[in-house]
């Protein structure tokens, strides 16, 4: 993504500039017109392009970004993401951050699952030669970040933006909380036996057992009947 | 142009796909124990009949690049030289020499 040179400056600038999120920062000067951070979009009077970059926070795109405070603690979403690439993840999901602070969503700091590691070991030769073999893996490094009390279009919106703008080599799942009117139960029910009426598997399943009584009955018929009949019969492909 | 048995592979799997219903439908009767033995016995000879083509156990893995039927890894679908040649080309995605 980023050439040698970039990338060992951009790690080496997030190296030291990890900890010092914007919530430590000391206030700007009184002289500059500032928002604090964090300002939610709704907030932002309507302002012109030169005084919105003047009061743009200098290396706010690199530090960490700012969590806002949760108002009441309600899950709105998760989100997963996985790579075999740490570097790239932990971009992503750093670019996921300042996105979601953007918006005004109270988000976790992301969370390292479990590294899954998958392991194969091989011949080194195409033939023979067992006692010299080579070890291949796959990491798959794993990131969470919560979201909570946003309003369920917000969500939807970095959602959206998310995968938009998502990096190649980066999978992201979203686990969404949402509010559902009473008697959803029995609707979700009904959904999923229409589904399953439209899907393969039930008629198969049914198909099979159809023909099945039709070829008992035929054998009974043969066998009650006159004798057996010799040969093959013929194999009629079912209408699919 | 792809190994001999690689089309004869791809043979059995349309050949499989065509008349899984039929198979397990005669399978059901044959395998069914309240059923007389007669119908059983008749259904098991009409299952004989299918051809080789026909059977699910015809189908095998083969690795996509030599059509080598042993020491295929299934995820790459490729044999075990194969897959360290491509790993050390860096074209298979995050696959890389283990060291721990």
């Amino acid at each position: 993504m980023f050439s040698r040179s970039c990338r060992s400056a951009v790690s080496a600038l997030q190296r030291s500039l990890r900890f010092n999120s914007t919530n430590s920062r000391p206030p700007a000067a009184a002289t500059e017109p500032t928002l604090p951070t964090g300002t939610p979009l709704s907030q932002i009077p309507d302002i012109s392009e030169p005084f919105y970059a003047s009061s743009i926070v200098h290396g706010r795109g690199v530090r960490p970004p700012h969590i806002l405070p949760k108002t009441h603690g309600i899950p709105a979403a998760t989100l997963h993401f996985r790579s075999y690439h740490p570097n790239l993840l932990d971009f992503f999901v750093h670019f996921a951050g300042h996105a979601a602070a953007a918006l005004g969503i109270p988000i976790s700091k992301p969370v390292h699952l479990p590294t899954q590691r998958r392991l194969w070991t091989v011949l080194r030769g195409p033939f023979v030669h067992k006692k010299s073999q080579e070890n291949f893996e796959r990491r798959t490094h794993k990131r969470v970040i919560k979201a909570w009390d946003a309003h369920p279009d917000t969500v939807d919106l970095l959602v959206q933006y998310l995968e938009k703008h998502i990096a190649a080599g980066v999978g992201m799942r979203a686990v969404r909380w949402t509010r559902a009117p009473v008697g959803i139960g029995a609707k979700t029910v009904e959904t999923v036996r229409g589904q399953l009426r439209g899907s393969d598997a039930v008629p198969r399943a049914q198909k099979v057992k159809a023909l099945g009584e039709q070829i008992v009955k035929e054998e009974m018929k043969a066998a009650a009947g006159a004798p057996t009949t010799e040969g093959a019969v013929q194999h009629t492909a079912p209408s699919s | 142009m792809p190994n001999a048995r690689v089309l004869r592979d791809i043979k059995a799997r349309h050949g499989v796909n065509a008349n899984e219903i039929l198979r397990r439908a005669y399978l059901y009767v044959a395998r069914n124990q309240t059923l007389p033995a007669q119908v059983r016995f008749q259904a098991q000879l009409q299952l004989n009949t299918f051809g080789r083509y026909t059977r699910p156990t015809t189908v095998k893995n083969r690795c996509i690049e030599t059509g080598r039927g042993r020491g295929v890894i299934s995820e790459f679908g490729l044999t075990r030289f194969q897959f360290r040649q491509k790993a050390l080309a860096n074209e298979l995605p995050g696959v890389h020499k283990a060291s721990w």
